[in-house]
């Protein structure tokens, strides 16, 4: 993944809350065939990818993100936008053969990054879970099964449909 | 009681109960085992730390060792938990087979052969034909090498976290023997920090939704600390040394050649051992690249063919394959360059620098030898560099991507950085860094290239005009 890529993504968010969610859409939207090659591992808390976390502060580093955090009763948790200088650059970037390119790669995947950055985040990390096991060759009930066992929910339950609805989306 | 008595430079001694853990002996002696003897712990690091001759199956051991005292600790602080009684033989026989799966020199030959040691342990232990196989049933039924493999695996949580986290995490029993050992056999001098306690002070966090995880207690900090700069100095000393780095490419250079020969219908002279490898491997591909090889055919691949097989590529009519070997052997080491800066914050041009670069390696080559084979690309992972990178965000940690601590009046362990600011520095994420070996002849006109086009980006001018000596 680039940090162009990791920024249209934000930029598409306008405001993106939360590492997490910013982990799971990328995920997501890498199932649904946008080309980033990032290796993902299943955590507790869904796939997670050290990579996607590194450049989200690196990006931050280099002034292209601003990061926002906040404490609450989780913890800690960050929001990030594209920096007003930045968004100048990203603008001369597009404007560019390379930039073009870059862009009309991740364009087809706007409306499903939209879509999901409305996504409840818990769902999010269920809907991730499933496709996870789906990844791994299981079937679909097997998968939701297995996402079941993972975090302790019970099979029929309104967030496991919820969770179906959203991997099946995704992966459709 | 009688135990097994093993002699170890840093635990002095390592003992196996034989009347509780006669299994584990039997472990040890299986042939998947012992063949760690023969694979150096640090690939070819002896190549920059002539010391650094140790190997895998010292450290397994040693693995074991620090496990065997974890599950004491454990029991001690759960009241002896039934289920700490029940993890005990699956993690124990984990910490002695988890780099069952390495080959030859093991990380840096990987992608010399194509292989990843963890799709081949997990293979080793859940074939039937392996004698660690064998013994893993033997003693705790048909089920049980399914539950070591789901235990090395980081994408299967069939088994509890705490047992994952005890073999691979941010603080894990493999990682607190070898570095230490890595810093014994390297005379590097780091490496250093208060293992004791770390083994002695987690804890056992019953986290609502995950089960238990693990934790270190407030007493832990220091030591956590300084096992993170450790981690740090050797990083920097010994992990990814220059030197070290520079042979690696080199090996990876010379047998990305062979392969592409051998895959081509051309004769590169191979060993019985790597040909049967390589063939079975290509033969309906799988997605963990395994192929059709099967474990004996991996297995039969040890340093001593691999340096045989160089060897014999001296005097191969191929002049980049057999100039490669030769410099190998006699330890003729390529020049190293760092990547220019690029002031594009989103897509640095690392294509168009590269071409420039293999324009003036191709202009020494000389045709019919590919630039690349002279012009070696190191990208640094930054994943695989860094001592410590914590995920910041509460909600998406856990003891796999943080180290915790429990901190009095704290609902939540808390990541360690964020009590010791002064980690900071190290713990904030590094970015990849790409660095490029190549003859030495050629790295004061590739400095030159690289600050014009550190200033002047594509519009650079090559040097293809100032050439040195040819090679050959």
């Amino acid at each position: 993944m680039t940090r162009y890529q990791l920024a249209k993504v934000v930029d598409w968010a306008g405001t993106l809350d939360t590492r997490k969610r910013m982990q799971k859409v990328i995920y997501l939207l890498q199932i649904a065939g946008c080309p980033l090659e990032i290796e993902y591992t299943l955590h507790f808390y869904g796939p997670y990818s050290q990579e996607v976390a590194r450049l989200t502060d690196d990006l931050v580093r280099a002034q292209v993100l601003v990061e926002r955090a906040e404490s609450n009763l989780v913890g800690q948790q960050f929001s990030y936008q594209l920096a007003d200088e930045a968004r100048r650059h990203f603008a001369e970037f597009e404007l560019t053969p390379r930039g073009k390119a870059a862009a009309n790669v991740l364009t087809p995947f706007e409306p499903l990054a939209r879509q999901l950055f409305q996504v409840d985040l818990k769902d999010l990390e269920y809907a991730s879970t499933v496709v996870f096991f789906r990844t791994q060759g299981y079937d679909w009930p097997m998968a939701i099964a297995k996402m079941c066992d993972f975090k302790r929910l019970t099979r029929g339950h309104q967030v496991v449909e919820q969770a179906e609805a959203t991997a099946r989306q995704v992966v459709a | 009681m009688s135990s097994k008595i093993i002699r170890d430079p840093l635990y002095d001694y390592i003992s196996i109960d034989r009347d509780r853990d006669p299994w584990l002996l039997e472990l040890l002696d299986t042939p998947e085992v012992q063949r760690l003897r023969r694979i150096h712990q640090l690939g070819i690091s002896y190549l920059t730390y002539p010391g650094a001759d140790h190997n895998r199956l010292a450290h397994s051991l040693g693995v074991v060792h620090l496990t065997q005292q974890a599950f004491e600790h454990l029991a001690r602080i759960s009241s002896d938990d039934p289920r700490i009684r029940q993890g005990r033989a699956a993690v124990l026989a984990s910490a002695m087979i988890h780099d069952v799966g390495h080959g030859p020199f093991s990380h840096l030959f990987e992608p010399c052969l194509g292989a990843d040691h963890e799709v081949w342990s997990r293979a080793i232990i859940l074939s039937e034909e392996s004698a660690v196989s064998q013994v893993l049933t033997r003693h705790f039924g048909s089920d049980f090498p399914r539950q070591i493999a789901s235990l090395i695996d980081p994408n299967n949580h069939d088994q509890p976290a705490w047992q994952k986290y005890l073999l691979s995490s941010q603080l894990d029993m493999d990682r607190l023997d070898y570095l230490r050992r890595d810093s014994l056999f390297t005379g590097a001098g780091y490496g250093h920090y208060d293992w004791f306690r770390l083994l002695n002070t987690f804890q056992l966090y019953e986290d609502d939704d995950s089960g238990w995880d693990i934790v270190w207690s407030e007493k832990s900090l220091l030591a956590i600390e300084e096992y993170i700069y450790s981690r740090y100095y050797m990083y920097q000393n010994v992990y990814l040394h220059k030197t070290t780095r520079g042979f690696e490419k080199m090996l990876e250079a010379m047998w990305r050649r062979a392969r592409e020969f051998h895959d081509g219908g051309v004769d590169v002279g191979l060993l019985p051992a790597i040909r049967a490898f390589w063939d079975a491997q290509s033969r309906s591909p799988r997605g963990d690249g395994r192929g059709e090889a099967t474990v004996r055919q991996y297995l039969a691949i040890e340093e001593f063919t691999v340096m045989s097989q160089i060897q014999a590529w001296q005097g191969h009519a191929d002049r980049a394959l057999s100039d490669l070997a030769r410099r190998f052997l006699e330890r003729r080491r390529f020049a190293m360059i760092e990547a220019p800066s690029f002031d594009d914050p989103f897509a640095p041009d690392f294509e168009g620098w590269e071409a420039a670069l293999l324009e003036l390696v191709g202009d020494w080559v000389g045709p019919g030898v590919p630039a690349e084979m002279y012009c070696l690309r190191d990208q640094l992972n930054a994943r695989y560099s860094q001592s410590y990178f914590p995920e910041k965000e509460s909600d998406e940690q856990s003891g796999k991507n943080a180290i915790r601590v429990l901190v009095e009046g704290e609902p939540k362990p808390v990541e360690v950085s964020r009590l010791r600011p002064r980690l900071q520095p190290l713990t904030q994420g590094l970015t990849d860094r790409v660095r490029y070996y190549l003859p030495r002849e050629l790295k004061e006109n590739a400095l030159r290239l690289r600050d014009e086009w550190s200033r002047n980006g594509r519009s650079a001018k090559t040097l293809g005009s100032l050439r040195p000596t040819r090679l050959g």
